[in-house]
């Protein structure tokens, strides 16, 4: 293969499915669960599995309106592909290809970014791949023979949009309304990711709220729980940790990538360790100000309590993992699954200090020792 | 050799650079100046990295924001701290140059061999010093037929033998294919052999020869 496509494919198509991980573990998950665990709206026969599922497919082959929506949800999955690369190549890691593959001719440039495209698009060409199977066992050429020439016009449109990105003059950053707002204003250690926040991370920021805005609206209508069960706002909680889990690590991130001389300060392990609480307390002011307005005081500070607990023990998890965010959303989800059934089962007085305890602990024994993170 | 036209750099509101009209032959520069005063600011713009006002020209002919791909052929550029993904290895990323640079297989060997990095090569850039890095973004620089060499800080990190070594190439690629170099750098150049045609120097926001 030719240099500048492997060194495109390891930088972009392989790292947008590592990326992308946690998603596609999500997906992967709720696929096998809908497998394993959803009941049927009637009996069926073991043998009539296979049918039911190979007439969804058909559908695909034959009804032009699902066809349609396949093919939306191929471009949103294009269009992500494009925000990520768009989004690393960004990154000071990625900067040597502006005089680098630039210099190539424009075809070379295309085809290179084509082949990426390829790689990325390999789950959608999967499922072209066993419709056009079946398409050709049931005497059905239309519909596979448009998806074939869809995914084309997605790469080729991708290749283009990639060489434009690529070949794009950087322009000098101009700093936010926020930012400028806090300009000239004191800013101390622990609080400096929120301007991060502010400053690169506001997409994911408002990603995040949105999210937990919707489980909290999807929590509240389907729970089963009566609103007084003491449960039900630790679980509450649970899930605005989860989701928060992603703004955490990019949290360690930032401070490993930007401020790895914080180790250098004088300043004591126990105060680094508490010292994320200020951010989490801050970050979630409207799920905070939500549980007071739902629940009584002392259950909703307890609740706030564990939910900070949970939070400094995924805010440890990095140092376990490393800064692998496929590691780390592996081990989120584990946990997440383990104090769900702790706190349904009646463990709602212990988790929070077992989190608090667990979380210093990895705290104290790794942080000076960086080379557990990479 | 470059033509600045009407050359204006500025980050958001502050004006970093302002060459309005100059004109630099052939030849080897020193550019010097304080730090913050534009010198990496210039050597990225020159290299096709920065978004600027105005136009610069290659022999006249060649424009940076018109013939954007030859003119990136033609100018080569060594960051002073090179930051690359820590999962590729030195060969996939000098491959990677000599292919968008039209390098040959001799000047990989030669370049990698005689500045030491020859048995790293095959090793992930995760497992570089800082040394080997810019020893590797010097070698990358240094690929094709270029006609201007931007060197941002090559001195630092680099040891002395392999100082010695860069000397050379800068000399050698100077003398044999009529290479310019524009060297960036606070370190004097003065013992190292190179003939320094002109001092370049950045002050008040405007470049003067010396």
């Amino acid at each position: 293969m030719l240099p500048i496509r492997i060194v495109l494919t390891k930088s972009f198509a392989w790292r947008f499915y590592k990326e992308h991980s946690g998603v596609l573990l999500f997906f992967f998950v709720t696929v096998i669960s809908y497998c394993f665990f959803i009941k049927t709206a009637g009996v069926y026969r073991k043998e009539e599995s296979v049918f039911y599922h190979l007439m969804l497919m058909m559908t695909f082959l034959t009804s032009p309106a699902i066809m349609a929506a396949v093919f939306v949800l191929w471009i949103f999955y294009t269009v992500k592909s494009w925000q990520f690369i768009g989004q690393e190549l960004k990154k000071n890691q990625f900067k040597f290809l502006s005089y680098s593959i630039t210099s190539s001719s424009k075809a070379t440039q295309f085809f290179a970014w084509c082949y990426v495209q390829l790689m990325i698009s390999l789950p959608l060409i999967s499922y072209w791949l066993f419709a056009t199977i079946l398409g050709l066992i049931y005497g059905s050429f239309l519909i596979p023979a448009s998806a074939f020439v869809f995914i084309l016009i997605l790469i080729s449109l991708s290749a283009v949009v990639y060489s434009n990105f690529s070949n794009q003059l950087e322009r000098s950053n101009s700093n936010g309304i926020l930012l400028r707002f806090t300009s000239g204003n004191k800013k101390n250690i622990p609080t400096l990711f929120l301007y991060q926040l502010l400053d690169r991370g506001k997409f994911a920021f408002l990603l995040t709220k949105l999210f937990s805005w919707l489980i909290i609206i999807a929590m509240t209508n389907l729970s089963m729980m009566a609103i007084n069960d003491n449960r039900l706002p630790l679980i509450f909680i649970l899930a605005i940790v989860t989701v928060h889990s992603f703004l955490i690590y990019q949290s360690n991130y930032f401070q490993e990538s930007k401020l790895r001389l914080m180790r250098n300060l004088p300043i004591g392990r126990f105060q680094r360790f508490i010292s994320f609480s200020m951010i989490w307390f801050l970050i979630t002011i409207p799920e905070t100000l939500w549980l007071f307005s739902t629940f009584p005081l002392w259950t909703t500070l307890y609740s706030i309590f564990t939910g900070l607990s949970i939070a400094l023990l995924f805010n440890s998890l990095p140092l376990l993992t490393g800064l692998r965010i496929f590691r780390y959303l592996i081990w989120v989800f584990a946990l997440f699954v383990l104090l769900f059934y702790g706190l349904v089962c009646g463990g709602s007085y212990l988790i929070a200090f077992v989190c608090l305890i667990t979380a210093y602990l990895i705290f104290f024994n790794k942080y000076y020792k960086p080379g557990f993170v990479t | 050799m470059l033509t600045f036209n009407k050359f204006i750099k500025k980050y958001q509101k502050t004006k970093i650079l302002d060459i309005h009209e100059l004109s630099l032959n052939h030849g080897i520069y020193w550019l010097k100046g304080a730090n913050g005063s534009g010198k990496s600011t210039l050597l990225k713009s020159l290299a096709g990295i920065l978004h600027f006002e105005g136009d610069i020209l290659l022999d006249k002919l060649v424009s940076i924001k018109k013939h954007k791909r030859d003119y990136r052929r033609l100018v080569n550029f060594a960051e002073a701290e090179p930051v690359f993904p820590e999962f590729l290895t030195g060969k996939e990323l000098i491959d990677m140059f000599a292919e968008a640079k039209s390098g040959t297989n001799e000047q990989k060997a030669f370049y990698t061999q005689t500045i030491g990095l020859q048995p790293y090569v095959d090793q992930s850039l995760g497992t570089y010093s800082s040394g080997m890095l810019k020893k590797l973004s010097l070698i990358l620089a240094f690929m094709g037929k270029p006609k201007l060499i931007l060197l941002d800080e090559p001195l630092i990190t680099v040891d002395l033998t392999s100082l010695e070594v860069l000397y050379s190439w800068i000399i050698e690629k100077n003398k044999s294919e009529n290479t310019s170099f524009i060297l960036a750098s606070h370190q004097s150049l003065d013992g190292s052999g190179i003939p320094v045609n002109t001092v370049l120097s950045i002050q008040n926001t405007l470049l003067s020869l010396h």
